[in-house]
């Protein structure tokens, strides 16, 4: 974990301050789409060499389901209530 | 860009269950390792890169983050009580819900982190975060009001759901929804290692 925070902390450090141009920060999404396309490929083949995992398919499918649905439910509810009590008239 | 990921997931779900033998699996998990933390410095190099943002959300008040706060507060009550519900640890269940629909990144973060089961519930229920998005925006925003069609997306409202809020909206709540989902994929790296140690 801690890893993850010192890259993206290093990360933020050259985004802010290393004066970057329009072909560098293209380059960068470039860079971070390719990286993003290996990872989900590594995951994957994580998901594909757990054959006990492949096998509970069903049972992730609806416990993903459960939990998209609620964090979305009561995050309209959450939001709806802020607006309603700071945004009044919008 | 999703079609791009599909792809992707897909043709890893292939090699592994076809190709790969169990003996190469530390050599992935070393690749995605340093595969991640690259990931992690480009996300983190955009991030100061825009930091324009923080200028523009001094201009509309700190009051705006009231909204991505809100929709913290409710992914982790969402999160919490499903984890009761399914009877899954707490700590699991609020790692999950902070992926606020990112879903490449708390997928990868959680099949690292914790298991290849956790990573792809994250990653199927932050998919189906912006799925359910996706159809209820313009519901919400027709109904009860604009901000609030921004909660659905989360962490996506600066990205993929961006164009589905604007047209539903108009220009501010289009950039308060940008200034949400930035604040909110800022949150995601921190706040999915974060939970899972509870």
């Amino acid at each position: 974990m801690i890893n993850v925070l010192i890259f993206l902390f290093i990360g933020i450090m050259i985004g802010s301050f290393a004066n970057l141009n329009k072909k560098a920060v293209l380059l960068n999404s470039k860079l971070q789409f390719f990286g993003l396309m290996l990872l989900l490929f590594f995951m994957g083949s994580s998901i594909g060499m757990n054959k006990s995992l492949l096998s509970n398919l069903k049972t992730i499918g609806i416990d993903s389901f459960a939990y998209a649905s609620s964090a979305a439910f009561f995050s309209v509810l959450f939001v709806y209530g802020t607006t309603k009590r700071f945004f009044e008239g919008r | 860009m999703s079609i791009g990921i599909i792809i992707s997931v897909c043709t890893g779900i292939l090699f592994g269950f076809l190709f790969f033998p169990a003996e190469i699996k530390p050599f992935i998990e070393n690749a995605s390792g340093f595969a991640l933390y690259f990931l992690i410095l480009t996300v983190g190099i955009e991030l100061g890169y825009n930091r324009s943002v923080f200028h523009r959300l001094r201009i509309l008040g700190p009051k705006v983050l009231l909204i991505p706060l809100s929709i913290v507060l409710g992914s982790l009550t969402g999160g919490l009580l499903t984890g009761l519900i399914l009877n899954r640890s707490i700590g699991t269940s609020l790692s999950i819900a902070s992926g606020f629909g990112w879903y490449s990144l708390s997928g990868i973060l959680l099949t690292r982190l914790a298991s290849a089961e956790i990573g792809a519930v994250a990653f199927l229920s932050n998919v189906f975060r912006e799925l359910i998005a996706v159809m209820t925006i313009p519901l919400i925003a027709k109904h009860l009001n604009f901000l609030t069609s921004i909660a659905p997306a989360g962490a996506t409202s600066m990205d993929s759901t961006l164009p589905i809020i604007s047209e539903a909206t108009d220009n501010e709540t289009a950039l308060i929804s940008f200034i949400n989902g930035f604040t909110l994929s800022a949150l995601v790296p921190f706040l999915v290692p974060f939970f899972l140690n509870f």
